[in-house]
């Protein structure tokens, strides 16, 4: 990677598990600044921890090892407070919550930042009028924000919906965890046009998935396997066709 | 207690409440319906009855009922008031108190919808340290749609008891939404509100019940379904503190093809208790009956208490029922989605526990009534007097929406 290059995220030595179980076994990953970085490799290899340890899912526990973002070590804060330094995870099962109705939820998000940021708050209409742009470039229809949060949404709704989310919070760090899944073509087409909407040379992305066809909307810089808890093999964007054809068992351990 | 029930030249129909009420005996603390309620220290405070005197009702947009005597009404509603020394009284409902509101009430309101109609009624309690007795009976007759609202206000009645309550006859194929919202507080009057509503064949009624704040109330209803009828029972409660309160009911099937629904949420805080203690029976002459009955409830502290009861009793093979339970804290995926998208931790717990509530009130179909509700459980929980509308209604959404870009 060119140590030239500003990095983001600075992932060092990570040990981590779920219900005691470890996952991460000393992981190493840089995501550079403005750059598009993929994560790819067989069920089980740790990928969806490996987000959830980013963003500080509860389940997770690290055991050690350091997440430095911006410089900063951010293993001691809590998930609000990476949300608010601009880390913003896609969920792959966004959660439901019935009775948050979705614009209230969107613009308290928003506000929220908007405060952390030392701006004003946005009123309703304020915030609706630039909403309504952003349905429309999504191709979402407007009822969707009408509604409960993800409750009842399709599954190419609710991942429209984390999008949504995504480009109403602009955040600098972008983890899109099996964004695809779930995903038909128009839909994939319409998720990959907003995702690279957002994309302005500052911003970073981390997508995990399990399969090329979203490479084919969004290019990436960076492609890294992840096989037992580790990062066992960084290229570009040419790795993704020898993954293709070799599979992940053919790669040896670096 | 018992002194005030050796009543002087009471009316026929005290003297029937008076017998029903031997029978019964007054609440006690191993009362089934009152185990979970503080009935003890209500029961033995030396109260004094406060029987106001009727006046001339004058026409006003709202029915007002002051500490039981009808202020004002809507004229020209399809709507009559009168007070009634005989009515019909049930014969058999399991709440003493139900009959000890009939003994202590010299007259009671009798309110009449001849036609399709939408009324508020406020209930306003004005006077401290009294036991303030009163019953309605509200008739709906055929055919008719009458949406109800009650609220209820407590304005400076400090220690008193208010033991009120109606009987709601619905006639045939008529449809009553009966919507109850009622704050108290702490050192404010207890309410303990004993109901009974007769729903004729093809009718449906629709019961909404609002329980907030950290004082002391019951709901206690009795609900009858001749065939074909259906009742909606919908109960939300939100207690703090150390607020006791809840719903104790029992809904009967008596006819066939009759379906109830009966669903509960309560959130508690503090050291607040909370119940849900409802049997619905299905009676050996109501085949092809359905019903559903659930009740949730939210623990917010280790304090807190839920007393959740849901019981089915069904004497007939041909019916579909189903009833369920669940008390616990909040969706642990759910705190953790909001959070990470900034929200901090006691924002979301918040936005959690108004989504809980909100599955209730907007269940209402009225706007004004829907975001009063809201206003009232917010002014509760978050010591706010306006939500921002945007939580709640769609009002904002859907102007913005529809203007062009």
């Amino acid at each position: 990677m060119n140590k030239d290059k500003k990095i983001v995220l600075d992932i060092k030595n990570l040990y981590a598990s779920i219900a005691e179980k470890e996952i991460l076994k000393g992981l190493d990953l840089q995501i550079q600044e403005g750059k598009v970085h993929v994560i790819m490799g067989p069920n089980g290899a740790g990928k969806s921890t490996l987000s959830k340890t980013i963003v500080g899912h509860y389940d997770t526990e690290i055991k050690s090892g350091d997440i430095l973002y911006k410089n900063e070590n951010i293993v001691d804060l809590s998930p609000e407070e990476r949300a608010l330094k601009g880390i913003f995870m896609s969920f792959q099962n966004p959660i439901e919550v019935p009775g948050v109705n979705n614009a209230y939820f969107l613009r308290t998000a928003l506000n929220t930042k908007r405060k952390y940021l030392g701006l004003s708050e946005l009123n309703a209409a304020q915030f609706l009028r630039e909403l309504k742009k952003l349905l429309k470039e999504l191709g979402m229809k407007p009822e969707m924000i009408q509604r409960s949060l993800n409750q009842g949404f399709s599954g190419g709704e609710k991942k429209r919906n984390e999008i949504l989310q995504m480009m109403v919070l602009k955040p600098d760090f972008i983890i899109l965890d099996e964004i695809d899944s779930g995903l038909d073509i128009d839909a994939l087409r319409d998720v990959s046009e907003g995702i690279n909407k957002m994309k302005d040379g500052k911003r970073s992305f981390l997508i995990i998935t399990h399969y090329s066809r979203i490479l084919e909307y969004i290019k990436p810089d960076f492609v890294h396997v992840l096989k037992d808890g580790k990062i066992i093999k960084t290229g570009g964007a040419d790795l993704v066709a020898q993954l293709e054809e070799t599979g992940y068992e053919a790669l040896e351990e670096i | 207690m018992t002194r005030l029930l050796n009543l002087l030249s009471p009316n026929e129909m005290q003297i029937e409440a008076l017998e029903k009420l031997k029978q019964l005996g007054l609440p006690t603390k191993k009362t089934e319906e009152y185990r979970y309620f503080d009935i003890k220290a209500l029961m033995s405070k030396k109260w004094d009855r406060y029987i106001g005197d009727e006046i001339d009702i004058k026409d006003g947009k709202d029915i007002i009922i002051q500490n039981g005597i009808v202020i004002s009404m809507p004229k020209n509603k399809g709507i009559t008031i009168e007070y009634v020394t005989k009515a019909d009284m049930d014969k058999n409902h399991f709440d003493p108190l139900y009959y000890l509101g009939y003994a202590l009430s010299k007259t009671n309101i009798k309110i009449h919808f001849s036609k399709n109609c939408d009324v508020i009624i406020r209930h306003i309690y004005s006077i401290a340290d009294k036991l303030i007795p009163y019953r309605t009976f509200l008739y709906i007759d055929d055919n008719v749609k009458a949406d109800i609202v009650e609220f209820t206000e407590d304005a400076n009645a400090d220690n008193s008891f208010v033991c009120s309550g109606s009987d709601i006859f619905v006639a045939k194929n008529a449809n009553v939404s009966l919507i109850k919202e009622q704050t108290t507080r702490k050192n404010g009057c207890v309410c303990i509100s004993s109901d009974r509503a007769h729903i004729k064949p093809n009718a449906t009624f629709n019961l909404h019940t609002f329980n907030f704040g950290d004082g002391e109330s019951l709901n206690l209803i009795k609900a009858e379904l001749q065939n074909e009828a259906h009742i909606n029972s919908y109960h939300l409660l939100f207690a703090k503190e150390n607020a006791n309160m809840g719903t104790v009911s029992k809904i009967i099937h008596k006819g066939k093809n009759s379906k109830s629904i009966q669903k509960s949420k309560n959130i508690l805080q503090d050291s607040a208790k909370g119940i849900f203690d409802a049997l619905i029976k299905i009676d050996n002459q109501a085949p092809k009956s359905t019903t559903n009955q659930n009740s949730q409830a939210i623990l917010l502290n280790d304090g807190a208490f839920m007393a959740s009861k849901p019981q089915l009793e069904i004497y007939i093979d041909d019916v579909e029922a189903g009833h369920g339970s669940t008390i616990g804290e909040l969706d642990a995926g759910q705190l953790f989605y909001l959070r990470s998208r900034g929200m901090e931790q006691n924002e979301a717990r918040k936005m959690l526990i108004l989504a809980f509530a909100n599955e209730m009130i907007d269940l209402i179909e009225e706007k004004d009534v829907k975001e009063t509700i809201h206003k009232s459980f917010d002014y509760v929980y978050r010591n706010k007097p306006q939500i921002e509308c945007i939580a709640t209604c769609h009002n904002c959404e859907e102007i913005m929406l529809k203007e062009k870009s």
